[in-house]
């Protein structure tokens, strides 16, 4: 397993580059966690010059930013995340319930996404063709031209106008409110499933007609297999392969359209903590964010490749 | 056989349709009608759990006709960020709403009438007749919301607090009153009573107490979390008529009733829950489903179609507010730098235009509209900028071509990414357009703008203000003194500076008065900060919540929810 | 089988491609001969319902949205070329090259494309966009590097399992130079998958452009996301078509990206049929 564990030591040396590259990126942009503070309630009650440098010394913001990295980085390896600059509260504590609320968004959403995406996927390839594969695959192609946000706000404007019934009224924990949790999640995870589900469709629509164009295939219904059990036996095993690529490669988008879903539907994730954060220049906060993000896309990576060296045996021994 | 399409898809498809049906009605919108598809709204009642509980437990008083329990709920646009109100992180309304229902302060302001001072802790106070003393005594019997009793050391702890506040907490508004206090130390108990030195008479002390920004803490609760600050909403512990309540940070925050507030009978309410949604779409259609009762801020357009389509149900409140819409010009910047150049840009902006492009607001100088000591609008209306529009337009291009510029110029004009400020912006540019001025609006990001206009490197700005206080001595030092650190322009007139301190000793309202109209006129003709509009809030409020008081001179000011109640059936 | 007909595929994506691009070509190109200028308020007409003068009504300020669509539009595909030339040529270039020539060389752009890839866009976006004012070039090269990643990863992994292919040794054994292989032989055959990533990722970007815009990353200049980011929100019930239209248009020329690139990769007979 050694290949694995060069993988994993090359995964903790882009985590590393990542968490300094997005503390070097904050440096620079304009303006500290004070004069955001400031700038939060639309720039009013203003602090004076010395104020605002007496506040940068008490937050530690005068120190030069490689010492302030360091000092970050320290903490980090103690896994002591500091504290926000604009609440002063523990990250960590102010993350944890945002991490369960876009997990659970994600993971709807790429259920949501594999429901739609393999069901449409096979039987488009099933009835290549005809009218039902055109319209789906017009349906996947409309789906991955419309923004996200767009398309969240009008179902919420929509269903609200025609219906009475409202989508956003904010997250409740799935502990405590199980139903409510579902009602406040599930229309978010269906809008963000949208586009990997349009992915995985066509992905899926592909690699099963290529599938059935294959020897076996064709062998199979040469010996008289019927088409459906010759597509179960060997088209549907090819669609698993896409299905690891796209979450895959889907993992970042889907925490970036997270943003825009969890804005709109007004679910408290992680992704509008990052946001806020970034516009508040609370540096810790966006650090632990960083390596959170980090953390799932390398680990996806990572655990692509395993899917497919388990699933496609001559890739294994393989680079 | 391979499912073809799971119920899952279908819904998907079905969501698709109804939103390709949307477009579609874009496409048929020809007509105004279509504005609102269907907005025969249904009260859903039924359908939450937090709806459901306005109609249980509710006891009819027949003593003054209202009702006892129901939820008051509200949506907003953000999460409270701190309800320390005394620190800097608090000071947007986002932040005093939700919190301040919990807090007391020493005197409070009326919400119909804001320059009525209003007992809150205190009961009844005086100032001696040296003009500097200030004595209050304070209510007895009160209790902090974890049982222990108020004492005049908690308010004289406040008070240090809030002029002084402790390491790493950045002082916010709560500190004005620190301009009549230079030592904290001059806030001290005193057989019983709470007695404030001031460093001199100043006539608006008792208006910048009355602030919700100067909030009164429990020193004991207070002390005993680290940092020292009430930051979190859940962790506030005060004697107003609310306790905090179910917390789902980012989603909701709850505020239950206290049952031992120290007004008999109040509150009315059981509860209030204030939504968080980020989209002001999305708070429109909670409020137009009735999801919640109230909002915050809608445009002048909303408001009318509100009015019109749900009559007799929401009702939409129209206060002046203390605030409005500026442009500033750098004064250290050519060509701003000249008089008439400044002058130019004030007439040649026409105030009916920027009530159709902005909402209906108010004509006024330097002071808001509706304050005790605005300029009245007989000597606004003979002030530059005003009048008639074309003849404005004619003077400014002479100006223009008196100061070097008959073809105009070309310049820029700074405002923050936000959707109003960038509109705001672009209709000034579009004025300017009129007399030549060509002007390149740029937005800036939030943090990088307030960078921006404290390093004065700008020519133009396009923004909005808004006090949270409409007293002359919160508004005039910050924004138009040498060292205002919201002078943006740079006015620095040592005539100015001198009469801003002159009116703060006038004791008299009515000789202080005339001091302030001489030096509201002083500073308008120095045409650099230019109020084209002051704003009026508008505040859609379901008809079944009786007693809400949207007023008040600004936004961010506490509500008095103490006293609103719900009406059945509604 | 007749329904894998690959012509007949190509051909319909191809006119619904078509089909799709002409609109939006007809929405810009009407934009500038309508008459109406993008930034010009007339007060009085604002918020006006869609009519024969205003073919998609107008703002809060009085202007022409079909004209303002039409600059979004023009500005959103500047964007567009951007990534592209960046991000997917540019990228891919890196990648093949770096495929090819394997060693130090691929290790370092490997560590870069990790780094850039695990870095939420969210942060590169908004630190530069604060950092350059909004400028609108600060945006397009801050998303032309955070999209670089996958041209590079596709290119590469082409160029590598063409590395050992027949026609590569052949002209290797014939005494070619380096550069020879890279862009007489490799290049040419990473085309087709290149194409289609490169299709997908640039309509990615633009969406990914429009809800940055409508977090308050703004491009600096006028683009459909800045439409849909605005003030339009707050006039939905009054004048929705505020919001409607921008995002009709943004989705058609998202689509008309997509087609087009699907239209490529049908037309190419060495990719399976998706």
């Amino acid at each position: 397993m050694t290949y694995f564990a060069r993988r994993l030591v090359l995964g903790l040396a882009t985590l590393w580059l990542v968490t300094l590259v997005s503390f070097v990126l904050l440096q620079v942009a304009p303006g500290d966690a004070v004069s955001a503070a400031v700038a939060g309630s639309l720039g009013e009650g203003g602090l004076t010059a010395a104020q605002i440098d007496q506040q940068r010394r008490e937050l530690g913001l005068d120190r030069s930013w490689p010492v302030q990295y360091a000092s970050w980085l320290g903490g980090m390896l103690r896994l002591d995340g500091g504290t926000s600059l604009a609440t002063g509260r523990p990250v960590f504590d102010h993350l944890g319930p945002r991490v369960a609320v876009t997990v659970e968004l994600a993971l709807f959403a790429v259920l949501f996404s594999i429901a739609f995406g393999i069901s449409g996927g096979l039987a488009g390839a099933r009835m290549a063709g005809t009218a039902i594969d055109t319209g789906l695959r017009s349906i996947a192609f409309l789906t991955l031209s419309v923004p996200t946000f767009w398309i969240a706000l009008l179902l919420i404007v929509a269903v609200a106008s025609w219906t009475g019934h409202f989508l956003a009224l904010g997250f409740e924990p799935l502990g405590v409110a199980p139903r409510a949790n579902l009602v406040s999640v599930l229309p978010a995870a269906l809008v963000l499933a949208l586009r990997p589900g349009a992915i995985l469709m066509r992905m899926t629509r592909a690699s099963t007609i290529g599938a059935t164009q294959s020897n076996h295939f064709v062998f199979a219904r040469s010996k008289g297999v019927a088409l459906d059990v010759a597509f179960r036996r060997h088209g549907f095993r090819t669609a698993l392969l896409p299905v690891v690529t796209v979450i895959g490669a889907e993992t970042v988008f889907l925490l970036g359209g997270a943003v825009v879903v969890e804005q709109v539907f007004g679910l408290p994730g992680l992704g509008r903590s990052l946001v806020s954060a970034v516009l508040a220049r609370d540096f810790p906060v966006v650090q632990a964010l960083t390596v959170i993000f980090a953390v799932s896309a390398v680990g996806m990576n990572l655990l692509v490749d395993i899917m497919y060296t388990l699933l496609d045996p001559r890739l294994r021994g393989g680079a | 056989m391979v499912p073809l399409i799971f119920p899952s898809a279908r819904l998907a498809i079905w969501l698709l349709l109804a939103l390709v049906f949307v477009a579609g009605i874009g496409v048929s919108g020809c007509t105004s009608e279509t504005d609102v598809p269907g907005i025969t709204v249904v009260p859903s009642v039924t359908t939450t759990p937090v709806s459901t509980s306005t109609t249980v437990g509710q006891v009819h008083n027949p003593a003054d006709s209202h009702i006892r329990g129901g939820t008051l709920r509200i949506a907003q646009a953000s999460d409270p960020a701190s309800c320390d109100l005394h620190s800097a992180s608090a000071l947007s309304y986002q932040s005093v709403h939700p919190c301040s229902p919990m807090l007391s302060q020493v005197i409070t302001v009326s919400t119909s009438d804001h320059s009525a001072i209003k007992p809150d802790l205190a009961v009844t106070w005086s100032v001696g007749s040296d003009g500097v003393t200030w004595t209050f005594d304070m209510r007895e019997g009160v209790t902090w919301h974890d049982g222990t009793s108020f004492t005049v050391d908690d308010a004289v702890f406040s008070l240090r607090r809030a002029i002084d506040p402790p390491a790493g907490i950045a002082p916010g508004r709560a500190s004005a009153i620190g301009k009549y206090i230079s030592d904290p130390f001059q806030v001290t108990e005193q057989n019983g009573r709470l007695v404030v030195r001031t460093d001199s008479p100043a006539a608006s002390f008792l208006p910048n107490l009355a602030s919700t920004y100067v909030s009164i803490y429990p020193r004991h609760a207070t002390d005993a979390l680290n940092p020292p600050s009430m930051t979190l909403f859940e962790s506030v512990v005060g004697t107003g008529p609310f306790r905090s309540g179910e917390v789902i940070r980012g989603s909701r925050y709850g505020l239950a009733r206290n049952d031992v507030y120290y007004m008999p009978d109040e509150p009315y309410l059981d509860a209030v829950e204030f939504y968080v949604m980020p989209e002001p779409a999305v708070r429109l259609a909670a409020l137009k489903s009735h999801q919640v009762d109230t909002i915050a801020i809608i445009t002048d357009a909303e408001a009318q179609s509100l009015e019109n389509d749900f009559t007799g149900r929401i009702t939409v409140f129209r206060t002046p507010s203390a605030g409005g819409n500026t442009v500033q010009m750098n004064l250290h910047k050519a060509p701003f730098d000249d008089l008439r150049v400044r002058r130019a840009v004030n007439l040649a902006i026409s105030r009916p235009d920027a009530d159709l492009a902005l909402g209906q607001g108010y004509q006024g100088v330097i002071l808001p509209p509706g304050s005790q000591f605005a300029l009245p609008l007989d000597l606004v209306s003979q002030l530059p900028g005003y009048g008639d529009v074309t003849a404005n337009r004619a003077e400014a291009r002479r100006l223009l071509t008196e100061a070097g510029f008959p073809n105009g110029f070309s310049t820029t004009i700074h405002t923050r990414a936000n959707p109003f400020f960038q509109t705001l912006s672009e209709f000034v540019a579009g004025q300017l357009a009129q007399v030549g001025i060509e002007v390149k609006v740029i937005p800036v990001e939030a943090v990088a703008y307030q960078e921006l206009i404290s390093s004065g490197d700008f020519e133009m700005l396009g923004h909005s203000h808004s006090f949270a206080l409409d007293d002359p001595d919160a508004i005039l030092p910050s924004h138009y003194s040498c060292s205002g650190v919201e002078n943006y322009p740079g006015l620095c007139d040592p005539q100015i500076d001198e009469l801003i301190r002159l009116q703060s000793l006038e004791m008299n309202p009515d000789r202080r008065a005339e001091m302030l109209w001489g030096l509201e006129q002083l500073i308008w003709e120095q045409d650099a900060k230019v109020w084209f509009q002051w704003s009026n809030r508008r505040t859609p409020v379901w008809s079944n919540v009786v007693g809400m008081e949207p007023g008040g001179s600004s936004l961010y000011q506490a509500r008095n929810l103490s006293r609103v109640y719900i009406e059945p059936g509604g | 089988m007749s329904v894998f007909n690959a012509k007949n595929r190509s051909r319909g994506i191809g006119s619904a491609a078509f089909a799709a691009s002409l609109l939006v070509g007809l929405v810009v190109l009407y934009s500038m001969i309508s008459g109406h200028d993008p930034d010009t308020q007339r007060l009085e007409d604002r918020l006006m319902s869609v009519s024969g003068n205003h073919l998609m009504g107008t703002d809060q300020l009085g202007r022409d949205l079909l004209s303002r669509i039409g600059v979004g539009i023009r500005n959103s595909l500047t964007t567009a070329t951007i990534i592209f030339v960046v991000a997917c040529i540019g990228g891919g270039l890196v990648g093949v090259i770096s495929g090819y020539l394997g060693g130090k060389t691929d290790t370092l752009v490997q560590r870069v494309v990790d780094t850039v890839m695990a870095l939420p866009l969210l942060v590169l976006v908004l630190a530069v966009v604060a950092s350059t004012g909004g400028s609108f070039w600060g945006l397009a090269m801050a998303m032309s590097v955070a999209f670089m990643p996958l041209s590079v990863r596709v290119a590469r992994s082409s160029a590598l399992s063409l590395q050992t292919a027949e026609f590569v040794l052949m002209a290797r054994s014939g005494g070619a130079s380096r550069s020879r292989i890279v862009f007489k032989h490799i290049i040419p055959n990473t085309m087709g998958s290149w194409a289609i990533v490169a299709a997908s990722q640039v309509s990615a970007a633009i969406l990914i452009e429009s809800a940055l815009a409508f977090l308050g990353a703004s491009a600096g200049r006028l683009t459909l996301g800045g439409l849909l980011g605005g003030e339009a929100q707050t006039y939905m019930s009054v004048a929705p078509w505020l919001l409607i239209w921008p995002g009709v248009m943004l989705g058609l020329l998202a689509l008309a990206i997509n087609l087009s690139g699907e239209w490529l990769a049908a037309r190419s007979a060495t990719l399976p049929d998706t």
